[in-house]
């Protein structure tokens, strides 16, 4: 076991314990790669993440609120925020309502990165990889989500998924490849 | 668990899958591939939009509430200080007596619980007058008379420091406009001559001591039949006699005894039974002075149409009848005129009980 993951336990614990502080570096330490992986999962709405940021934060709340009956059985704690995740965001697409996205102030802001068309072809292409990915059978759906945009890794995605890492790493693998003949072959 | 042992043997390109995942997991630059281009760009799209800010958990929200509300209760707080300060109230209210409007703050600021036996007699007066003040605004002066009378019996016992001289004055000023109300409002009661009970009878009467006699509507309308349509009548003050009569009754055989001035008559109840007149120059003012039964024929005897004051009833009141009963009328409230202290000109009220006979002066 590495020092990081002696770290992670050592926060964890505390965390279960009631460290609010312990919970908050915690969470914070999870958050950008659940709101990635739920932004990745649900898409944009009316042009917005703020469905699927709101879907990232009611997981957060979730996991906060199950923290004192966390219970460490060897596996990730990743495992556990992602099994969360996944059922947060399978809640959501039940619900399947898209409404308008109230916005507080105007998008006024401009993205000194990429000029409007630079960001239209990346949405585009975004929702493209998205249909594609759409195609793929659920187990492997769900590993390429953790995996790209989630960023976790094989060990991680396995824990999640309940597969050892080898096994991440061969369904990956033909997922990849499934994606590639898609997407030369023009199915979208 | 899934668990692939030979997984490496069956998929040759796995690490370089695995490779690639995590390059375009981590959003470094990827080759031409096209799905590797359309990954990356979703990975690129969900890590564009910033993230909101994460509330911190490090700090009980309650204490974070009060951390907010103690600057604005304290700015709340030094504005009302300043506010009263500046204003001048709480340095006013500290010396205001009981029957000021800031006595109230005054017990406020200065911890005065309870008021001694002044404080409460100044308060009780300045409600006496208070109220006398409100009497007097819906007319009622007896109550408003009442209210000085007692207000006047509590100003004695107010010490100079609760406003006694302030009281005084208020009295003061009261009692004169309930004085002059008082004045100004004059119950004036009918003259010997106007009787507020008349009796009237059917029974025929000499036809030369008793004259067609046109009544007033309110006395038509109690007793059917005893006016006479069509009869000349007026309508005329007795000037300078106090109260007046509605009743009149052309009658040439009669004196007069008051002589009217038609161009002083303020107002005027016309009767419904006939044109006003104001030609008669004399006129007589005749009424019954009780409600008693009268004889037939009784009334005329020597009188000629002429009733004197304190004499019998005159049956000229009614026209003749043929036959019938006598009809009693219940005795009419009160005349009460009431005489501005201006105008110097009496104002008629209508009554059922008053008669005038008009006498032409040519006698």
């Amino acid at each position: 076991m590495s020092a990081a993951e002696d770290q992670g336990r050592a926060l964890l614990s505390r965390a279960v314990a009631g460290d609010r502080e312990a919970a908050g570096e915690l969470l914070s330490q999870v958050r950008p790669s659940l709101v990635r992986y739920c932004r990745a999962r649900l898409g944009r709405a009316h042009g917005s993440y703020e469905a699927a940021d709101d879907v990232a934060q009611e997981v957060l709340l979730a996991v906060l609120t199950a923290l004192p009956r966390y219970r460490d059985e060897g596996r990730p704690f990743a495992a556990f925020v992602y099994g969360v995740a996944a059922h947060k965001v399978a809640d959501h697409h039940r619900a399947a309502v898209r409404r308008p996205v109230p916005v507080a102030d105007l998008p006024e802001a401009v993205d000194g990165a990429l000029g409007p068309e630079d960001l239209a072809i990346r949405a585009a292409d975004a929702e493209t990889a998205r249909a594609l990915v759409d195609l793929l059978p659920e187990p492997q759906r769900e590993l390429i989500m953790l995996r790209v945009a989630a960023g976790l890794s094989a060990e991680e995605t396995g824990a999640v998924l309940g597969m050892t890492a080898g096994a991440v790493r061969v369904a990956q693998h033909r997922a990849l490849t499934k994606l590639r003949a898609l997407a030369a072959g023009g199915r979208l | 668990m899934t668990d692939l042992h030979d997984a490496d043997a069956a998929e040759p390109g796995m690490w370089a899958s695995d490779a690639l995942l995590d390059t375009i997991a981590a959003g470094a630059p990827v080759g031409d591939d096209r799905m590797s281009a359309l990954l990356s760009a979703l990975v690129s799209d969900v890590s564009a939009d910033p993230l909101r800010a994460l509330p911190q958990l490090t700090e009980p929200a309650r204490r974070r509430r009060r951390h907010r509300l103690a600057p604005r209760t304290g700015v709340a707080g030094v504005a009302v200080v300043a506010l009263l300060s500046t204003g001048g109230v709480a340095a006013a209210s500290v010396n205001a007596g009981p029957t000021s409007a800031l006595f109230p703050l005054h017990r406020v600021l200065t911890g005065q619980p309870q008021l001694d036996g002044s404080q409460r007699q100044a308060l009780e007066i300045k409600d006496r007058l208070n109220s006398a003040a409100r009497a007097l605004a819906s007319g009622k002066v007896a109550r408003a008379e009442k209210d000085v009378a007692n207000a006047e019996s509590r100003l004695p016992k107010v010490a100079a420091r609760d406003g006694h001289k302030a009281l005084t004055a208020e009295w003061t000023a009261m009692s004169r406009q309930v004085k002059a109300k008082v004045s100004a409002t004059a119950v004036v009661k009918p003259a010997a001559t106007v009787s507020p009970t008349p009796t009237h009878s059917a029974t025929p009467v000499h036809p030369t001591s008793v004259l067609p006699t046109t009544t007033a509507a309110t006395t038509s309308s109690s007793v059917p039949g005893t006016s006479a349509p069509g009869t000349p009548t007026s309508v005329a003050p007795a000037a300078g006699a106090g109260p007046t009569s509605l009743l009149t009754t052309p009658d040439p055989t009669v004196s007069g005894s008051a002589t009217p001035t038609p161009s002083s008559v303020p107002s005027t109840t016309p009767s419904p039974s006939g044109p006003a007149t104001s030609g008669s120059p004399t006129v007589t003012v005749s009424a019954t002075p009780s409600a008693k039964h009268h004889k037939p024929g009784g009334g005329g005897k020597g009188s000629g149409g002429t009733v004197a004051p304190g004499s019998p009833p005159a049956p000229s009141m009614l026209p003749p009848s043929p036959s019938g009963p006598p009809v009693t009328v219940p005795p009419a409230p009160e005349v009460s005129v009431t005489v501005p202290p201006a105008s110097g000109v009496p104002i008629v009220a209508p009554s059922p009980s008053v008669a005038v006979t008009p006498v032409p002066s040519a006698s």
